[in-house]
């Protein structure tokens, strides 16, 4: 699997003054590093990454990754594939619809810089 | 003359009755109504020792009838259903009063019929439970069919029709009580509940047949038993708002109470346990029992298929009748309690479920299943009463209906009865189906456009809403106090009811104790929501932001899955609904326009050598036999 | 009883149920994983996934009754689980009994469907309608056997159900007195479960895992909690009125993950029954089964 760009999002330090309640968001930190609920939108090849991923040759759930499947319930939002005008209005609903923290992953070059597509009209060249 | 207690209850109900008849076409009728009502309870809770095994009050009026002796008295089973009738009366009215009659005038209904409508009813079902012989009983019987196919008509149209195929019905059980009560005459020589009593016990097995068809098929007409339901959903659907959650609630119990009266105290179970069934394993008793639980599970499928809501919950209350008389045909001291127990329990569900339904229909003007959804922002009192009715409906904890049909099942269960008590279940299941459907239907799912601007139903309906939602609530906490008029009531009818106490009942096999079920379910809430309500603040978000697979929604598209729910199960069971007793209905009608079509063609001809010739045949075939 | 020695057991059963519960939902992934070749989750997983959705920042609600939904959900078998007798606590089972277990068990559904219909998604009501369809189609023969160890018994009180099989030993448990009722009530009890391939209403594929389509956040975190409870409350249950209960917690808890096992093993080598076929399914053969069990016992 290609992780070619991580989205940063700038971690909020809660301001809490509690020695207990730092113990206490270190913890939920932890566990959020350690359940990833991810949502793919397959637009195209990049998806072909995921089934060697979630099945016996990788074993993501071994990393506490799971699929879902509404963004509701889903951290990271995997687009595998190119994003035309059309589907980006579909990226963004579903991007909205997600709970915070939530992160995009993009996933292979169609993603990042077009790939193959880069001489269309319709594709986003880059997804930012 | 001293008047007893009884006196001034059924004067008090027959000046009800003139009141709405002379100033019904004045101002607040319905509030002076309501008030009367509330006074015929309080005289009726001064009888109230009569639910704790007091004795029997008479009427100090008796009449006598070509040779037989007319007489009334209350004793615990008339006061126990007379509590339910008056407090549903109470209730209903107090729901007409103000803004539903304002409208129901502006829809060119006759408000002055409807009131003295239901004042005639109240006043004759408790000249029917005040009854204390059988011809008195059978006069009641017949004040009580008439009555309620005035309050059926009131509305015109569609209910006129559905009232006329009522009181044929009624008219026919009512023959065949007369029927019953003509056999019972001739073998007692009397119509005195005593004289009868003796009488049973020489009567031939054929006699006892006989006398527990005819009494069985006419009460149970009116308790809308199998076969004999049709006509029930369509007349108490169709009757305006108040009047049709009284008749609900209450009407059809009368059936049962002349039941229990005939059947169970006159005739005794043991007697009707001796009536086997040539060739097959059963006694009439068995029969009794099954056609109970086909009364369940019938009528509550039918219900399920119901698009509108008002059906839907009029075909749930024939099916809840059947719990009632299951439980009462066991006969032992848990089952009976369960059955009498469920009368009370289920008057005040279906009440309360029909009055919200009521509201939502007089807020939004539909009743169609299709029609709403998502109302539960805009009227939540409404929800709350219609959430606390269909818990109490399905019989879950923590309301009443639980209590009552826990102990209709523990008494399956003691007498071993593993079909019927699947029955039951089948019965229970298939209610908390439909009744989810139908707050899922009008309560939850996404809001319509057109009804963003309901508001919640006006205080005068909702107040006795809520007052039912809480009868419904403590009832189920405190089931010991109802169960205490119950054991009374079962007393008057040869039966003894279960071991009280005030949160349920003790039983060496399982006893139950709803203080302790309730106290540790509200726990499980508290603790639910402390863990739920501790992980930070929600986001309240429009119901059209959703997810739709990625698909922006707009509120003119209908995101909503209302019709047609529980395909799955339809797509099996459709094929079961064979509508086989609207055939034997029709086929019934057919015969009797067909047979009455022939003798108008013989009349209509008036040969005279026909007449001679059938005569003389007739002659014949007397002297020969 | 002392007040405070009931209030101890009362906090300590429900506690105990969840966590035991977390382990059989790992025991669960881990089979699932084991079936498909892959390592499964690590020890704390259900745990992880719990504490983070409960952490999320943003919470994503559709209304006050998506917000009761949950609590019933999770309220409702935190009360069930003070009816269900462990070793060396009975709780309240002696107040409620069988019957009022199983209506009791009903509340977390109902809870959940109103939540869900609050939602206003019709994933989510599709969801709703299939689980109670499903509810219909295993209850029936989850009753003919509740009926049967029952009118066996001749109590419904649970405790006395156990104390009567522990009397007698091994011979007089309950899977070897009433075999086939034993076996109807596994299959009802993998069906009450909603694995595959009797999971008509999750459905990930088909309606987008049903009744959690608008969960997000802790509203989904109950849920998980939710199935903790469920799969501890299913398998206790089977193990007191087949296997006995448990004299000690060590041989409860073995009779408990085993049973669990066999359901679980089973589901990840099937795909989904179409609603009507499940209903086809539990009524004609668990019910036979049933059937034929309870004439034995009769």
């Amino acid at each position: 699997m290609v992780m070619s760009r991580l989205q940063k999002i700038p971690v909020v330090e809660e301001k809490k003054g509690n020695p207990l309640a730092r113990v206490f968001d270190d913890l939920v930190r932890f566990c959020r590093s350690r359940s990833l609920f991810i949502l793919h939108y397959c637009t195209g090849c990049g998806a072909i990454e995921l089934p060697p991923a979630m099945t016996s040759r990788f074993d993501m759930e071994r990393l506490g990754i799971q699929p879902m499947v509404s963004p509701r319930q889903a951290d990271i939002l995997l687009i595998t594939g190119y994003v035309s005008i059309k589907t980006l209005k579909r990226v963004i609903l579903t991007y909205e619809q997600m709970g915070s923290p939530k992160y995009v992953v993009g996933i292979c070059s169609c993603t990042v810089n077009g790939g193959m597509y880069w001489q269309s009209y319709a594709t986003a060249k880059k997804l930012d | 003359m001293i008047f007893s207690l009884l006196d001034e209850l059924l004067i008090f109900s027959a000046a009800t009755v003139l009141v709405a008849l002379i100033l019904g076409r004045g101002l607040a009728v319905g509030w002076m109504v309501t008030i009367l009502y509330g006074g015929q309870l309080l005289v009726l809770l001064k009888m109230a020792a009569l639910g704790y095994g007091g004795n029997p009050i008479a009427s100090e009026l008796s009449l006598s009838v070509m040779g037989q002796d007319l007489s009334w008295r209350f004793d615990a089973l008339s006061w126990f259903f007379a509590l339910i009738t008056l407090v549903a009366a109470l209730l209903t009215s107090w729901f007409s009063c103000g803004e539903w009659e304002r409208k129901f005038k502006q829809q060119g209904g006759n408000v002055w019929l409807f009131h003295l409508a239901m004042a005639l009813n109240v006043f004759t079902m408790l000249i029917l439970l005040a009854s204390g012989d059988l011809l008195s009983l059978f006069i009641g019987w017949e004040l009580v069919s008439w009555a309620g196919f005035l309050l059926m008509a009131v509305a015109g149209g569609v209910a006129t029709n559905a009232a006329i195929r009522y009181i044929t019905y009624a008219v026919v059980g009512g023959m065949s009580i007369f029927g019953g009560i003509a056999l019972v005459y001739a073998a007692a020589g009397s119509l005195q509940y005593e004289a009868i009593l003796i009488a049973v016990e020489k009567m031939s097995t054929g006699q006892l047949w006989m006398l527990v068809l005819l009494f069985g098929s006419g009460f149970g007409i009116k308790m809308g038993l199998l076969p004999f339901h049709l006509w029930q959903a369509a007349a108490y659907a169709e009757t305006p708002g108040p009047g049709s959650a009284f008749l609900g609630a209450i009407s059809s119990r009368m059936g049962l109470f002349a039941i229990l009266l005939v059947l169970v105290k006159l005739f005794g179970i043991v007697n009707i346990d001796s009536l086997k069934i040539p060739f097959t394993l059963i006694d009439a008793r068995d029969l009794l029992a099954w056609i109970a639980v086909f009364t369940i599970i019938f009528p509550t499928y039918t219900a399920l298929k119901q698009n509108d809501a008002r059906y839907l919950l009029a075909w749930h209350g024939i099916g809840q009748g059947g719990y009632m008389l299951l439980g009462l045909v066991t006969a032992n001291s848990l089952g009976a309690a369960g059955g009498l127990l469920h009368v009370l329990n289920y008057a005040a569900c279906q009440a309360a479920l029909l009055m919200a339904v009521f509201a939502v229909m007089h807020r939004t003007g539909a009743a169609d299943l299709n029609k709403l959804g998502g109302l539960v922002t805009r009227m939540p009192l409404s929800f709350l009463v219609l959430l606390t009715g269909i818990i109490g409906l399905a019989g879950l904890p923590p309301m009443n209906g639980f209590v009552s049909k826990w102990l209709v099942y523990r008494s399956l269960l003691e007498d071993g009865m593993p079909l019927l008590f699947l029955g039951t279940i089948i019965g229970t299941l298939g209610t908390i189906l439909s009744v989810y459907k139908l707050i899922h239907n009008m309560f939850l799912g996404q809001l319509r456009v057109e009804h963003e601007h309901v508001r919640e139903a006006p205080w005068s309906m909702m107040t006795p809403m809520l007052i039912l939602a809480g009868v419904i609530f403590v009832t189920g906490l405190l089931p010991g106090i109802p169960l205490t008029w119950v054991a009374a009531a079962l007393q008057t009818i040869g039966l003894t009811g279960p071991e009280i106490t005030l949160g349920g009942i003790e039983s060496s096999s399982g006893s139950l104790d709803m203080i302790w079920v309730i106290g540790v379910l509200f726990a499980g809430f508290g603790i639910g929501a402390v863990i739920f309500y501790s992980a930070g603040p929600s986001k309240r978000v429009h119901q059209l932001d959703n997810y739709a697979g990625g698909h922006f929604l707009t509120a003119d598209v209908r995101y909503q899955y209302s019709d047609n729910f529980y395909s799955g199960l339809m797509h099996l069971i459709r094929g079961w609904y064979r509508g086989s007793f609207q055939w034997l209905e029709n086929s019934i009608t057919s015969l009797v326009e067909f047979l009455s079509l022939g003798m108008q063609g013989i009349y209509r001809r008036a040969n005279s050598e026909f007449y001679l010739l059938s005569t003389a045949l007739f002659i014949i075939a007397w002297v020969v036999f | 009883m002392a007040p405070i020695e009931l209030l101890i057991e009362l906090t300590l059963m429900p506690l105990i149920a969840f966590i035991v519960g977390m382990m059989m939902v790992l025991m669960m992934r881990r089979i699932a994983a084991k079936i498909q070749r892959r390592i499964g989750p690590p020890f704390f997983q259900p745990l992880y996934d719990i504490v983070k959705l409960h952490g999320k920042r943003t919470q994503v609600s559709h209304g006050l009754i998506h917000d009761i939904g949950i609590v019933m959900a999770m309220g409702g078998y935190i009360a069930a689980e003070t009816l269900l007798p462990v070793p060396g606590m009975n709780g309240i089972a002696e107040k409620g009994g069988l019957i009022t277990l199983l209506y009791l068990m009903m509340i977390p559904s109902l809870g959940l469907a109103l939540g869900v219909g609050q939602c206003a998604n019709p994933n989510g009501s599709i969801g709703i309608a299939r689980a109670l369809t499903a509810m219909l189609a295993y209850d029936i023969p989850l009753v003919i056997v509740i009926f049967g160890v029952a009118y066996a018994a001749g109590t419904t009180n649970l405790v006395e159900i156990i104390a009567t099989q522990q009397a007698g030993g091994f011979a007089t448990w309950g899977v070897v007195e009433m075999p086939l009722l034993a076996i109807a009530g596994l299959i009802a009890m993998h069906a009450s479960l909603g694995k595959q391939p009797f999971e008509i209403y999750i459905a990930p594929a088909e309606i987008a895992t049903g009744p959690m389509v608008e969960m997000s956040g802790k509203y989904l975190g109950g849920l998980f909690v939710m199935q903790c409870f469920q799969l501890y409350t299913t398998s206790v249950l089977y193990v007191s009125l087949f296997l006995g209960g448990g004299t000690t917690w060590f041989d409860f808890l073995i009779k408990s993950f085993l049973v669990l096992a066999i359901p679980v093993s089973i589901a990840y080598l099937f795909p989904r029954y179409r609603t009507e076929d499940l209903l086809r399914l539990m009524w004609k053969w668990p019910v036979m089964l049933g059937l034929i069990g309870l004439a034995f016992v009769m």
